[in-house]
């Protein structure tokens, strides 16, 4: 009995309560503006490229010549990031020390 | 990274991409691709604006604007199918939902959302129909851009692409179907 009580308050604190009850009630698990950026993230990304072409400084440099040029991929990882929350509390500390 | 290097009359700079793909068909395609898409933009006539930024895509630029996102499109048809049927068989259900609200949204609102969902609903039809080719016609790619103006026009997502964190009415029904109606 007190392990149920626990469980339903614990869903209260995180606040999923309404969620979960919509998702058994509609089964909708996704977010609707974030697939619609999805669904124009064609467009978006052609609104990036093409605000390039009308950049005052980028002009000249598009006009130049492009060459592409392929290179062999490296036989081993040319950098590890690690972003544990240990690492970085050590980086904090050795940027403030 | 990019560097400059100076010889007797030019500069250059060579920019490295690093591309987190495999060695596949993808990747053999890329050097392609982005020689495309340079030569896409370099055939962009640059007009100036009076203030020196320009957020509009003006009339007679297009036709070039047309033929970039065909660029890139003719590269990453499966990708855009695939977010775009993604999600169909929830259409329905979501187009229902709203219909029936008479208190959360005002008339115009509910009409809005309604007109985004057939937006979508023709997307996916029109995807499914080019899925032979890999390929969308320009006058789908049209159809798609005059959808995106509709879109942000009427605020269902923020003019200024995805990095603009401004709520829109999409999210306002988003936390409306989340709350169970």
């Amino acid at each position: 009995m007190a392990g149920q009580r626990y469980v339903i308050r614990h869903l209260n604190d995180i606040t999923l309560t309404g969620i979960r009850i919509f998702y058994l009630e509609h089964g909708v698990h996704f977010q609707l503006r974030r697939w619609a950026a999805k669904i124009m993230s064609l467009l978006i990304s052609a609104n990036k490229l093409f605000a390039l072409t009308q950049s005052h400084r980028l002009h000249n440099i598009l006009k130049g010549v492009f060459e592409v040029e392929v290179l062999t991929p490296p036989n081993t990882i040319p950098y590890r990031c690690e972003i544990s929350p240990e690492t970085i509390q050590e980086a904090l500390r050795a940027a403030l020390a | 990274m990019a560097c400059l290097k100076g010889d007797s009359r030019t500069l250059e700079t060579r920019l490295y991409i690093v591309f987190n793909h495999g060695n596949d068909e993808a990747a053999r395609r890329c050097p392609q691709h982005l020689m495309s898409i340079f030569h896409m933009l370099r055939q962009v006539p640059h007009i100036q604006s009076a203030d020196g930024s320009r957020k509009v895509i003006p009339n007679e630029l297009r036709d070039n604007f047309i033929k970039i996102c065909l660029a890139i499109h003719n590269y990453s048809f499966d990708i855009f199918a695939h977010r775009v049927t993604k999600r169909q068989d929830k259409l329905s259900d979501i187009r229902e939902c709203i219909q029936q609200d008479q208190t959360y949204f005002s008339p115009q609102q509910r009409s809005t959302l309604v007109n985004f969902l057939q937006h979508v609903d023709a997307i996916i039809r029109d995807a499914a129909g080019a899925q032979a080719r890999k390929q969308l016609p320009t006058v789908s790619v049209q159809m798609l851009l005059s959808m995106y103006s509709y879109w942000t026009e009427h605020n269902l997502l923020p003019k200024d692409g995805v990095a603009d964190n401004k709520a829109t009415l999409l999210d306002m029904a988003d936390g409306w179907l989340v709350k169970g109606t």
